[in-house]
């Protein structure tokens, strides 16, 4: 299979509670493009019913060309049956389920056909310090943060100002190198998988504020330069996609989700590279 | 005194040199007379002539009856070895009662390997399961290797562990597997070539239809049929599949029922479904099991469900107490969350359906404990009966509180023989091991308790199970644990009578009385008069299901 039908896998973590569900639901009623999410738990995933096309076993269609598996006995089933399907989804969001550790999920994404475009870890800033310190599950906490390669606190404004921060404490150590930004599940949605050519997304969430650049004019040698390009964008960058021609005219389709850089050939034109970046209010 | 009720078509008496009928009121016996596949009488020939049988059948007169072995832990994967050659270290009997001696070497690898290239297709995958490298000294297995036994096809040689693969490089060239892949638990070389390993299912789904051929087969339902007749080809009447999805699906369901259905379908089934998807599915889980509780019949029930809440010891991936593992990293780690087990378990509980939880770290059977008793608060039901399956490293305080709370444990004895010295020596440590699976002490409390094979983790064999729990002994001739070790009764029950007790089946099976199907299993010799250590050696003539005799394929 060519690099260009391979589809971004986008895993979806975070210990019970920190915001998964909403997200997705967000990601599946706001959807601008055919996305297929594989979750845990199906009959959480709130969809409205006039939305709903057809329920086929562990597969619900929905008129806007999302589909919504469930993940049953093997992750990697699904994501075979997902590539035989007539219209392949233009991405794969996995919800990982609240004890797994999103690495462990996403290594899944190497299937041939996919490629991996990130880990986004939800943290709960209300509970996320009682569950790092839980005996039964605080290693499994640690592991799924070290897993991120973009950080969300969630539900800061339900909470208070220090624990938000406290919270940041606690996360920063065992992920030094990955953004965090703190996000509810509208702004999440938006920030992945609204960003596009000409996209605005600007949004002011309590404790940051996102803002989106288009470099209209990136070049590259070739995929190792644009690589390096792309990872060394400073911190702020959460989130950045666009295409690109490289020196031999060829083009790339590069995404950038918290740490993770991916490149995938395409025939689509050059359309700019667009940043999104957070500063702290 | 003879019975005023007419004789019926079909009546039998099997008279046998002794009958073990695992009934405390009347343990043994010579004679049992059969009556709609069900047990009439059991005593002596004149006892059961009573009926006013003249059928007589006089097989069985130099054999020894037990009732029928339950096992209550294993899985319908047991079939596969008659698609997927058996590769692994210890010998093993296959499905169809053929003998395969165990690889012993890398080069006995290969030489298996070739012989199956020479009759394949070029380009038709080639399959073995049950490679167990921790027993070999040679060097680690690579694709170098696989590719002295075929350059034309792919080969995908499924380790034992369940949690590495090892691929050839024609497969490595069909997958564009190569020096820098991306993907998590593909190995490589010293050179940063990719040396054919591929660790976990993620990496080995790589390899996709060598990973999707075995998935097929596991679900097949000759897989199934396979499952019987090693049962059988073991002297167990009733095996349970625990943990599969067939009540999901109608048809799949309807194929089971039907399979399982005649008479030559030789060994009853527990079907058990395995909770799978969120706690918001879970009243639908119910539903679903409900329901295809109404279309099963003698040969095939669903008497529980399964949660799987952690992993294994030998990997790693049990979560244990204080102070955790002996050598190697703690990868311990639940399936499910911990404060989430009572909402998962609850609906179940609430409809009274059994639950067999597989918990093999301490840490983990705490959890499941402290779920029940929750629940039980919540909701009486005295008769539960729910089971912490595995067990292996419960507590003695764990045990304690789940004996007053009416649960029961299935111990996975076999592990004593399998892997005691490697809990002892690497996984553990000697206290821990010594306590592990700790029959003994479960008497001493009063825990329920019956074991299991986990087969086709080890072999499906009560023989072997009561072997291990008698003597735990190991490989190298030394006993893990002595204190644990139980006597011959004891082991035999927990062969029978305790694993239908806990599958809620005991008034149906797991011991010869009147009115329960007349399940029996046919044995060359007393496993109580032969020495405790040639218990596992008895020949097994085979089964009785249901009154009908079917005997062993097995050869040796």
């Amino acid at each position: 299979m060519s690099q260009q039908t391979r589809i971004p896998v986008l895993v979806i973590g975070g210990y019970l509670g920190a915001g998964k569900t909403t997200l997705i639901n967000k990601m599946l009623s706001d959807a601008t493009q055919r996305i297929a999410v594989v979750v845990n738990d199906f009959g959480s995933v709130n969809i409205d019913a006039s939305l709903i096309r057809e329920r086929h076993n562990d597969t619900i269609e929905l008129t806007n060309g999302c589909i919504c598996c469930a993940v049953g006995e093997s992750l990697a089933d699904v994501l075979f049956t997902i590539l035989e399907r007539a219209e392949l989804p233009e991405v794969v969001v996995i919800e990982a389920s609240g004890v797994a550790n999103p690495a462990a999920v996403a290594a899944f994404a190497h299937i041939d056909g996919f490629h991996h475009l990130g880990n986004v870890v939800l943290v709960d800033a209300l509970h996320a310090a009682d569950t790092a310190k839980d005996p039964l599950v605080g290693k499994t906490f640690a592991l799924q943060v070290q897993a991120a390669n973009l950080l969300a606190i969630t539900k800061t404004d339900a909470a208070e100002e220090s624990a938000v921060a406290h919270v940041h404490s606690l996360i920063s150590p065992l992920a030094p190198t990955t953004p965090i930004i703190s996000a509810g599940g509208t702004t999440l949605a938006s920030l992945i998988m609204d960003i596009g050519p000409g996209s605005e997304i600007t949004v002011n969430e309590t404790h940051n504020t996102f803002s989106t650049t288009t470099l209209s004019h990136v070049s590259a040698q070739d995929e190792s330069q644009l690589r390096t390009f792309l990872q060394n964008f400073p911190p702020s960058v959460v989130r950045a996609k666009g295409i690109v021609e490289l020196a031999d005219g060829t083009r790339r389709l590069v995404q950038k989700v918290g740490t993770t850089v991916s490149i995938t050939t395409t025939s689509l034109p050059s359309s700019g590279l667009v940043v999104i970046s957070v500063i702290e209010n | 005194m003879t019975s005023t009720q007419p004789p019926r078509p079909g009546d039998v008496i099997f008279t046998a040199r002794r009958i073990r009928t695992a009934n405390p009121s009347q343990p043994t016996a010579t004679a049992i007379a059969v009556r709609d596949g069900k047990v009439l009488s059991v005593g002596t020939l004149e006892d059961c002539q009573q009926w006013g049988i003249t059928n007589i059948d006089r097989q069985f007169e130099d054999k020894v009856l037990t009732a029928g072995f339950v096992e209550a832990h294993s899985h319908v994967m047991t079939g596969m070895y008659a698609t997927i050659p058996y590769v692994g270290w210890f010998g093993r009997h296959m499905p169809d009662g053929t003998w395969v001696e165990g690889v012993k070497s890398t080069a006995e690898l290969v030489s298996r390997i070739a012989a199956i290239a020479a009759t394949t297709e070029a380009g038709q995958a080639i399959v073995v399961s049950g490679f167990d490298p921790i027993y070999l000294d040679t060097e680690r297995l690579s694709c170098h290797h696989l590719d002295e036994a075929t350059t034309q096809h792919p080969v995908f040689v499924f380790h034992a562990s369940g949690h590495l693969a090892t691929i050839n490089s024609f497969s490595l060239a069909k997958y564009n597997i190569e020096a820098g892949h991306p993907a998590p638990g593909v190995g490589f070389d010293e050179h940063g070539q990719p040396n054919g390993e591929l660790r976990e299912p993620a990496a080995m789904a790589l390899s996709r239809d060598e990973f999707r051929l075995i998935g097929q087969v596991v679900f097949a339902l000759d897989t199934l049929a396979h499952f019987g007749n090693s049962m059988r080809n073991a002297g167990i009447t009733t095996a349970t599949d625990l943990g599969n999805n067939y009540h999901a699906n109608e048809d799949v369901l309807t194929g089971v029922l039907d399979a399982t259905s005649s008479d030559s379908f030789p060994v009853r089934v527990a079907s058990v479904p395995r909770i799978l998807g969120g706690p918001s599915v879970m009243n639908e889980f119910v539903q679903k099991v409900q329901d295809a509780r109404t279309k099963t019949h003698d040969k095939l029930h669903i008497p529980v469900v399964k949660m799987v809440l952690d992993g294994s010891i030998q990997g790693f991936t049990a979560v244990v107490n204080w102070p955790g593992y002996f050598t190697g990293e703690d990868h311990g780690l639940f399936l499910f969350p911990p404060e989430q087990v009572v909402e998962y378990l609850r609906p179940f509980h609430e409809a009274g359906i059994g639950i067999h939880c597989h918990c093999n770290g301490s840490t983990t059977s705490g959890v499941f404990i402290d779920a029940i008793e929750q629940l039980l608060r919540e909701h009486a039901w005295l008769d539960h009966r729910h089971t912490i399956t595995h067990a292996q490293l419960i507590t003695q305080a764990q045990m304690r509180k789940a004996k007053n709370l009416g649960m029961s444990a299935n111990f996975f004895v076999n592990h004593m023989w399998f892997w005691g010295e490697q809990h002892r020596d690497i996984t553990v440590g000697p206290d821990r091991a010594a306590a592990m699976n700790p029959c003994g002490t479960a008497d001493r409390i009063g825990l329920q308790y019956a074991f299991h094979s986990d087969s086709p983790v080890t072999p499906a064999n009560q023989l072997h199970t009561m072997w291990a729990a008698v003597n735990r002994a190991t490989p190298h001739g030394d006993v893990v644990g002595p204190a644990e070790r139980i006597d011959i009764d004891r082991a035999f029950h927990g062969a029978t009578i305790d694993g239908a007790y806990q599958l809620h089946m005991d008034h149906l099976i797991g011991s010869l009385e009147v009115g329960k199907f007349a399940d029996m299993t046919v044995l060359e010799e007393d496993p109580y008069e032969v020495d405790a250590m040639s218990i596992r050696d008895i020949r097994v003539w085979g089964t009785i299901v249901g009154g009908l005799p079917s005997k062993s394929t097995a050869q040796r």
